[in-house]
C-alpha cells in the first residue's frame, strides 16, 4: 500500500486550487523582469504590498511545495553543507537551500525586491527572513505582532497599525510609486471577501463528518497568503465553500 | 542614588572588568565566576566586588592563544579551564549572558525610556533582532582590538537565534583570515572530550 493510499481521494475543487497556485508560480519565473517582487511569511499585511502592485511569493508554502514533490532531502542538503544547522526549522532549512543551490520544483524563483515578515506566525520568521536580508542585501520589514490571550486591547491594535504605516514609504520606495488609496481600498475589499469565505470553510470543518480534511485546510490556504486581494482568490473560496455546503459532492 | 543610577553604575564596572581582563591575575574560569555575579548580586554588592577586583589590576602579559568567544552562555563552566589548560585565553566574549549584557548609559530622564535606551542600544544580539551583518562588523570589531586570533562559537543545541546567523558569520571571518571553531553541547550534560579534543585540534591551528 502506497502512503497515498492512506489519504482521502483528491477532492473536485483541489483541481482548481492547484491551478490558481501553478499559475502563480509560472507567473513567478518571470515576475523579476515584470515589476517588483515581496517575499512574505504566512499571515503578513500583504494588502499595501498588493496595491502597489508587487509580485507576491511565500517561501513556507515554497517548502510546503518541494516537501510534496519529495525534494526537501535534496534541496536542504545545500544549505546543511553552507552549515546551516539540521536543527533549525525545516521550512526555513529548505527555502535557505532553495536560495543557494536554485534547485526548485517550480522551475524557477523570482528574487525579492523585499521582504516583509509577521511574527503573528512565529519567532522563527525573524530569524529566518534575516538571513534572506543578508544573501540578497534588500530590505527587510517586520511586522511584530504582540500576544494576544483573550482580545487585542487599543493599544496592541495601536502597535501594529504604526508598524504598517511605517512600512508603507518603506515599499513604496521599493516599488517605485505612491500608494494610491483607490487601488488600496480594492484590495482590502477582494481580501476581506477571502477572509470572510476561507473562515466560513474552516468553520464547517467543525462538522462530523468534516468536510475537508486538515491537509487540504493546509493545501488550500496558499491562495489566502500569496494572493489575497486577487479576484481569482475570491471565486476559488466560493467555489470551495459552495462545495463544503454539499459534502457528498466534494469526493471527484 | 536611585535604581537606575545604581544599575548603571554597576553596568559601568562590569564593562571597566570586561576592558581590563586581561590586567587582572583571575583564570578565565574565575573572571566569568565574577562576570556572571552581576547576573543575581545586588547591584550595590556587585559593585563592592568589582571595585576591589579591579583594585588588583597589574601590568602583568599573560600567556596563551588569544581567542573570542561566542554564543549563549559558557556552560558547563569548565569549557573556560579547559580552554586554559589547551593553551587558550579568552580576551573578549559575545556571549549573550555576559558581552552583549554591557549595557551603556541611557540618556533621558524617564527612567523606562532610560531602560529601553539602554537596551536597543547594547551590542548586536540575534535574540533582539540586530542584523547579521552588525553582528559580523561586532566580532571582527572583537578579535581586531584585542588581537584575538581566532573565534570559538560554543552553541547551546537548538537555539535558532544563534544557528540562523553561524554560516554567514564564519563566511564573514574566513573572508577576514579569522579562523573559527563551531561547537556545539547540551548544556545539562558535562564537557564531552570530543568538544575538548576539537578545541584542541582548533588552539594547535591557530
Amino acid at each position: 500500500m502506497s502512503t497515498d493510499d492512506l489519504f482521502a481521494p483528491p477532492l473536485k475543487v483541489s483541481a482548481q486550487v492547484s491551478e490558481l497556485v501553478a499559475r502563480h508560480y509560472l507567473k513567478g519565473r518571470h515576475a523579476n523582469k515584470h515589476g517588483k517582487v515581496a517575499w512574505v511569511t504566512s499571515g503578513a499585511p500583504v494588502e499595501f504590498l498588493k496595491a502597489l502592485n508587487f509580485y507576491l511569493l511565500y517561501p513556507e508554502n515554497h517548502a510546503a511545495v518541494c516537501g510534496a514533490r519529495k525534494m526537501v532531502v535534496d534541496i536542504s542538503s545545500a544549505a546543511e553543507e553552507a552549515g546551516y544547522s539540521r536543527e533549525i526549522c525545516s521550512y526555513a532549512r529548505t527555502d535557505i537551500g532553495a536560495m543557494l543551490s536554485g534547485k526548485t520544483p517550480v522551475g524557477k524563483l523570482p528574487k525579492p525586491d523585499l521582504l516583509v515578515a509577521s511574527t503573528n506566525i512565529c519567532q522563527t520568521v525573524i530569524h529566518w527572513y534575516r538571513v534572506l536580508a543578508h544573501h540578497f542585501n534588500v530590505p527587510f520589514i517586520l511586522i511584530d505582532a504582540p500576544f494576544i490571550y483573550t482580545h487585542a486591547s487599543d493599544h496592541a491594535i495601536e502597535f501594529v497599525k504604526r508598524q504598517i504605516e511605517e512600512s508603507i514609504p518603506i515599499a513604496e520606495a521599493v516599488a517605485g510609486k505612491s500608494l494610491d488609496e483607490e487601488n488600496l481600498q480594492e484590495v482590502v475589499r477582494l481580501s476581506r471577501a477571502a477572509m470572510h469565505l476561507w473562515l466560513e470553510i474552516l468553520e464547517r470543518c467543525q462538522h462530523h463528518p468534516a468536510p475537508i480534511s486538515v491537509f487540504d485546510q493546509f493545501i488550500f490556504m496558499a491562495p489566502i497568503v500569496e494572493m489575497r486581494g486577487d479576484a481569482a482568490t475570491v471565486e476559488v473560496y466560493a467555489a470551495i465553500r459552495d462545495l463544503t455546503r454539499k459534502s457528498r459532492s466534494l469526493i471527484g | 542614588m536611585d535604581c537606575n543610577q545604581r544599575e548603571e553604575l554597576a553596568d559601568e564596572r562590569l564593562a571597566q572588568l570586561h576592558q581590563r581582563r586581561t590586567a587582572l591575575p583571575f583564570t578565565d574560569f574565575d573572571f566569568y565566576r565574577l562576570i556572571r555575579s552581576r547576573e543575581y548580586l545586588p547591584a550595590e554588592t556587585f559593585v563592592e566586588l568589582a571595585e576591589g577586583s579591579l583594585a588588583q589590576a597589574a601590568d602583568i602579559k599573560r600567556g596563551g592563544i588569544p581567542v573570542v568567544l561566542s554564543g549563549i552562555v559558557p556552560e558547563p563552566m569548565n569549557v573556560l579551564e579547559s580552554i586554559s589548560e589547551l593553551g587558550g585565553r579568552i580576551v573578549a566574549d559575545d556571549f549573550a549572558c555576559c558581552g552583549r549584557r554591557l549595557y551603556p548609559r541611557g540618556t533621558s530622564d524617564d527612567p523606562f525610556r532610560r531602560m529601553a535606551e539602554r537596551i536597543v542600544y547594547a551590542p548586536p544580539d540575534p535574540t533582539r533582532g540586530n542584523s547579521i551583518q552588525e553582528r559580523l562588523d561586532h566580532l571582527l570589531g572583537l578579535v581586531r582590538s584585542n588581537e584575538a586570533k581566532g573565534v570559538i562559537f560554543y552553541e547551546v543545541k537548538f537555539c535558532e537565534p544563534e544557528l540562523f546567523d553561524l554560516p554567514n558569520l564564519r563566511k564573514g571571518l574566513q573572508e577576514a583570515h579569522i579562523p573559527s571553531l563551531v561547537v556545539e553541547v547540551d548544556i545539562n550534560d558535562p564537557l564531552s572530550h570530543q568538544v575538548r579534543t576539537r578545541l584542541e585540534a582548533f588552539l594547535e591551528i591557530l
